[in-house]
């Protein structure tokens, strides 16, 4: 009888770093109805080990009014810790380090997710995140091949590829074999494609400070690597939203800092100017020289999260003093909701319960924020109402599993 | 109505007598012995090969007949009162030749299945000409599942009512095995060494010690104790190449015995890909080698019975094989060393006294080389690996981890009470095992990479567990009664990962210390001669491993406060051996379980890593069937079905009061129904006078189970229904010792999973020539 191998267990384990699935809207700043419509809700549904559940998504006409239990007997499954990707009608899901398919869905005229379309990524490539260009165009990292996929969402075929591996030697000086600059979190501004490198050394450890990519949209040619010692770990994968743009046409950057486990390197946010082909060397947030009345009093980053305009940025923190020793990843609700300024670099803790690791799910609903926690009170969906500054202390939604995943579907 | 009825001394009696024959050359057999079953009666063959049986209660009986060197017979006949009813035998040399050990194994395994334990006990001449491995063969015993991951070599785990993983306790001869890690696997010991194979479902006897959730698999080897030859070469699909060969020779005043066993296989079989619709590969880095050594030296000189002193050395390498991605470089390896001292004494003070007393030293290395500068993907593009080497993580590896083992095992029978039919009233059993245990891992390549150390955290295990257990038969065979306690005590320190765990400080050292007992009883009663009756209950617990208490010094972080997994299980079930109607003989069972597990230790996961934790609980109910019956003298058939449905009983979600959505479902990634059957023709004397064949069909199915809890109708994460149908023939010639089998298994080349995602080998085919020789029979 033989258990599972360790190396297996290891690579089980190390993708674990990557939680959850995120969603991403178009533009953040739009206003959104607080009237019912059609969400696209993903859950999170472990079992008896880290990543041997699944993940549960599916389109629904949620009222958050009703105080309603959303059950996952019509969602589709899939691997644990799959990525997804709003943008529509249409949801593309990745399916992390736990499969190779490239699935689009979409809404179908009864308002229920059909699959239209799919394509294999190279085996082992670890297909991350999607960030379309167009209608037509859209791009796809493979963190662990160095390579950039151009598809066509509307058929899903690859169009063309993009090779990265001439960026990864400079950014790990102490690993020279390693020439995959291990890209994640990709954004599509201004016909730029910017894309967040993680450099990573090892197991969740990555080079000091942060490089983003830039290519031509127009031609998927390279132009430069945008560098800052200041902040590492640029972009939390699978989140888009963790590189967004202001309604100044600014490109924020989060970096997580190799989820805070390598003192002294920074998290929090960079920023690239509007026109701007650098850094801004004026700003940044650093989330670690942050102190809050939370318990240990300082914060690490952002599990979800989302840029709501004004300055206001929503999403779950994590806060290790949360942690119990050792620590306890099913029980400890240690990803508390926060609000950030950009402007002022100042955090405020929202009055909603925090969740545990897998608590990832972020959504602007009009004057509310979603958040998807698995809290003290219950898995399921929370508010917070930026009108009254009031929020949930019970989920507003009950969900089978962890709500790692909300947004808005057009019909 | 009673168990003892059968043998009143007011029934009326009767006289069986006859002739014993050698079957191939007709000359009459001295001292066979012909026993009545469960009734205490029988007589011995004289010079010219008769014998008589007299004083048999009237009624059908079942006679068995043995003698070293002869396949063992038996037969149902009706005793007529005041008359003499005649039966004659032909026996036929051991097909298998295992002499004297086949004998007795037939009748060990007899007395387990009428003891008061759910036990199914593969027997040696089930096995030995068998093309398995000793996994493959567990795996088809009734109630249990063996999950595998690939082929020959692969990682694999038994399921017995549930229950998996290290919640099934698995023993070579009385000793646990998992105590050094991977170094050691059933699948080491060659098929042809196997006595018997004893599959506890429920209660485990508390003699056997270890800790678990109940149910276990003692593997018993053969001790010859003559001059003995067997050499055996087996050779398959994909690659597959077994040669096993274990001398057994008297030198004066020892017995001296060399095993070698060589096993290799490609496992290079074509392959759906799970993960990629329409890609079908064939596996091209799955091939394993492993070599194992075995030197002993046994006496009866030194005052005891036996005195025995063995060597055991294994050496194993394995490619490792990707399914989703396509693994080119990876190799594990491991090496085991064993000594073991062992001394035993049975029957001493008028039969009422055993000793046994072990002393065992263990060495293992294992290692993973994982340095690849490159990853592959199915059409052999390469890439550079995301952290310049290595294909399976985010860290290279040359490992070297180093376990030195030492157990002391001493055990004590003592008989007591006034003997009925042979039978004491009360036999108390006192075992003792001693473990001391030093893990010290090494690798130099990923502390180098991760510039940290992220492997080298050693830990010590010493544990100690006391099993007492007392047997009770108040009406002689009628009823046995067997209580069990057993104590744990564990001391562990280790060193706790430091690598990602987020909690600021974390001591350097922990230790951990843990008590627990648990408790056992089971009772069986003749309610006929044929029919039994078995009852159990336990409360089974099971100690945290050093990996769970400690962590693996990377990615699973310490968790020095883990709790024992406690079980209180629950069997009762009906068991049949005898005639039915003109079938000559029958056993069957029919055995309903619960379990009520809690306290389940599980791995929770965090953002870059997890540790475990006391979190699960879970509710098993079960019903297995079985039965084997020999339709007429050559043709044999059986059949198992198991149902068993394991529930989620944890209400809440973990540290909440709000209620959990997966409570009361169906444990994911369990198999709940599954069964098998098998029809064996034999024949003796066809085609060659000196010859016997025999051919077996046999079938095995398992029902579709979910990987994950199943909450929705689009669910797609599912091991799939299998249904296999497997051939089998052989053909020995008992005198000479030779035979030669032939396999081909899953016929129909079905798409067979049994882990999700890990496609497993369709059809191939296997074939064994086998010579045995006892020299001094000859």
């Amino acid at each position: 009888m033989k258990p599972m191998s360790a190396p297996l267990k290891r690579l089980i384990l190390a993708a674990a770093a990557l939680v959850t699935l995120p969603a991403c809207g178009d533009d953040p700043t739009t206003p959104e109805p607080t009237e019912p419509g059609t969400f696209f809700v993903a859950t999170y549904l472990p079992t008896d080990a880290p990543l041997t559940g699944s993940s549960f998504f599916q389109s629904t006409d949620l009222d958050l009014e009703d105080g309603s239990t959303l059950s996952n007997a019509d969602a589709f499954e899939t691997t644990p810790f799959a990525y997804t990707y709003v943008r529509g009608n249409s949801v593309i899901v990745t399916q992390h380090n736990f499969g190779n398919q490239v699935i689009r869905y979409e809404l179908d005229s009864g308002g229920r997710l059909v699959e239209a379309g799919r394509f294999s990524a190279p085996s082992g490539s670890g297909p991350y995140n999607v960030v379309w260009a167009s209608d037509t165009k859209a791009y796809l990292s493979l963190h662990f091949a160095g390579r950039i996929l151009v598809f066509d969402p509307q058929t899903m075929t690859v169009t063309d590829e993009i090779d990265l591996t001439t960026l990864g030697i400079a950014r790990n000086p102490d690993n020279p074999d390693d020439r995959n600059p291990d890209p994640g979190v990709m954004a599509v501004h201004q016909g730029k494609l910017y894309v967040a490198l993680w450099q990573v050394t090892t197991s969740f450890f990555t080079a000091e400070g942060s490089d983003v990519a830039v290519f031509d949209v127009a031609t998927d040619e390279f132009e430069r690597v945008i560098s800052d010692p200041r902040m590492s770990t640029p972009g939390r994968i699978g989140y888009n939203e963790s590189m967004f743009v202001d309604e100044s046409g600014d490109l924020y950057v989060h970096g997580i800092a190799s989820f805070g486990f390598v003192p002294g390197q920074r998290s929090g946010f960079l920023r690239i100017r509007n026109g701007a082909s650098e850094f801004d060397p004026n700003y940044f947030f650093d989330l670690t020289e942050v102190t809050t009345t939370l318990p240990g009093g300082r914060v690490t980053y952002f599990a979800g999260l989302r840029y709501a305009g004004n300055g206001e940025l929503y999403g779950q923190i994590e806060v290790p003093g949360l942690f119990s020793s050792p620590p306890d990843y099913v029980r400890d609700r240690n990803y508390q909701p926060v609000r950030l300024n950009m402007a002022t670099r100042t955090l405020e803790v929202l009055p909603v319960p925090p969740g545990n690791g897998y608590s990832a799910g972020v959504a602007l609903e009009g004057n509310r924020v979603l958040f998807g926690l698995a809290a003290e009170a219950g898995s399921g969906i929370y508010a917070y109402d930026r009108v009254s500054g009031e929020g949930s202390s019970q989920p507003l939604i009950r969900t089978t599993g962890v709500p790692s995943s909300i947004a808005r579907l057009e019909s | 109505m009673c168990g003892s009825a059968g043998v009143g001394a007011a029934q009326e009696v009767g006289r069986i007598a006859g002739v014993v024959v050698e079957a191939s050359s007709g000359q009459p057999l001295v001292g066979v012995n012909v026993s009545v079953r469960d009734m205490g009666l029988g007589g011995t063959s004289d010079s010219e090969g008769r014998y008589a049986v007299h004083h048999v209660p009237a009624g059908l009986v079942v006679l068995e007949v043995s003698a070293i060197g002869y396949a063992a017979r038996t037969r149902t006949v009706r005793v007529v009162a005041d008359r003499t009813t005649e039966a004659s035998f032909e026996l036929e040399v051991a097909p298998v030749s295992l002499g004297q050990l086949t004998v007795e194994g037939r009748t060990t395994a007899r007395e387990l299945r009428e003891s008061p334990f759910a036990v199914t006990v593969l027997e040696a001449r089930d096995l030995a000409g068998r093309a398995l491995t000793l996994d493959d063969a567990i795996g088809r015993a009734a109630g249990v599942r063996i999950r595998r991951s690939g082929g020959l070599g692969s990682a694999s785990f038994f399921n017995i009512r549930g229950f998996e993983g290290q919640r099934v306790q698995v023993f070579i001869n009385g000793n646990a095995a998992d105590v050094v890690g991977d170094a050691l696997t059933l699948d080491d010991i060659p098929i042809q060494l196997v006595e018997r194979v004893e599959v506890y479902k429920g209660v485990v006897p508390a003699r056997l010690g270890g800790d678990g959730l109940g149910s276990a698999i003692n593997v018993v080897t053969v001790e010859p104790e003559d001059g003995y030859v067997d050499v055996g070469l087996t050779t398959g699909s994909f690659g597959q190449q077994q040669l096993s060969a274990t001398i057994v020779r008297p030198i004066g005043p020892v017995s001296a015995e060399v095993t070698i066993n060589v096993d290799r296989a490609r496992n290079d079989y074509v392959m759906e890909s799970p993960y990629e619709p329409g890609l079908v590969v064939r596996r091209d880095h799955d091939g394993f080698e492993r070599s194992v050594i075995g030197l002993g030296i046994g006496t009866s000189q030194l005052g005891f019975d036996e005195v025995e002193l063995e060597v055991a050395l294994i050496d194993t390498g394995s490619e490792i094989q990707g399914v989703q991605a396509n693994v080119q470089h990876a190799e594990s390896w491991s090496g085991f060393r064993s000594l073991l001292l062992q001394a035993s004494s049975e029957g001493a003070r008028d039969g009422r006294l055993d000793i046994r007393s072990a002393i065992a030293i263990v060495g293992a290395r294992a290692g993973l080389v994982d340095t690849s500068t490159v990853r592959y993907d199915w059409g052999r593009n390469a890439f550079p690996s995301p952290v310049g080497r290595g294909e399976l993580g985010y860290i290279p590896s040359d490992s070297e981890n180093r376990t030195l083992f030492f157990r002391q095992r001493n055990a004590l029978t003592y008989r007591a009470g006034d003997p009925r039919d042979g039978i004491f009233e009360h036999t108390v059993n006192l075992t003792g095992v001693f473990d001391v245990t030093r893990f010290r891992p090494s690798d130099p390549t990923a502390n180098e990479y991760a510039g940290r150390n992220v492997s080298d955290f050693p830990g010590d295990l010493a544990s100690a567990v006391v099993g007492l257990s007392h047997e009770w038969r108040p009406r002689g065979e009628g009823v046995v009664a067997v209580t069990g306690l057993r104590g744990y005590a564990m001391r562990s320190r280790g060193t706790p990962s430091t690598f990602l765990n987020p909690v600021v400080e974390a001591p350097p050292e922990a230790e951990t210390d843990l008590l627990a007992a648990g408790i056992s009883e089971a009772i069986r009663v003749r309610i006929t001669p044929q029919v039994l009756v078995k009852g159990s209950a336990e409360l089974a617990r099971r100690l945290p491993t050093s990996e769970e208490l400690f962590g693996d010094g990377l990615f699973v972080f310490a968790a020095p406060t883990l709790r024992p997994e406690d079980s209180f299980n629950v069997s009762g079930g009906l068991q049949w051996d005898g005639p039915v109607g003109d079938v000559l003989h029958v056993e069957a069972g029919v055995t309903g379980f619960w379990s009520s597990v809690r306290d389940l230790i599980r791995l929770g996961g965090g953002v870059a890593g997890g540790a475990f934790t006391n979190v699960g609980r879970a509710r098993i109910a079960g019903i297995e069937a079985d039965v084997r019956a020999d339709v007429s003298d050559w043709i044999s058939a059986g059949a198992s079905l198991t149902w068993q449905d394991a529930r989620d009983a944890l209400r809440f979600e973990p540290g909440t009061r709000s209620p959990s959505p997966t409570y009361g479902l169906r444990l994911p990634n369990i198999p709940w129904l599954f069964g098998s059957a098998i029809l064996e023709a034999s024949r003796v004397g066809r085609p060659g006078r000196d010859s016997r064949t025999r051919v077996f069909v046999e079938a095995d199915y398992s029902a579709e189970f979910f990987y994950a809890f199943e909450v929705s109708r689009r669910q797609s994460r599912r091991i799939p229904e299998v249904f296999t149908v497997g051939l089998g023939a052989e053909h020995s010639w008992p005198r000479l010792g030779l035979s030669v089998s032939a396999e081909a298994r899953n016929l129909a080349n079905a798409r067979v999973l049994n882990v999700l995602n890990n496609p497993l080998p369709g059809r191939s085919f296997h074939l064994k020539l086998r010579y045995t020789a006892v020299p001094s029979l000859r």
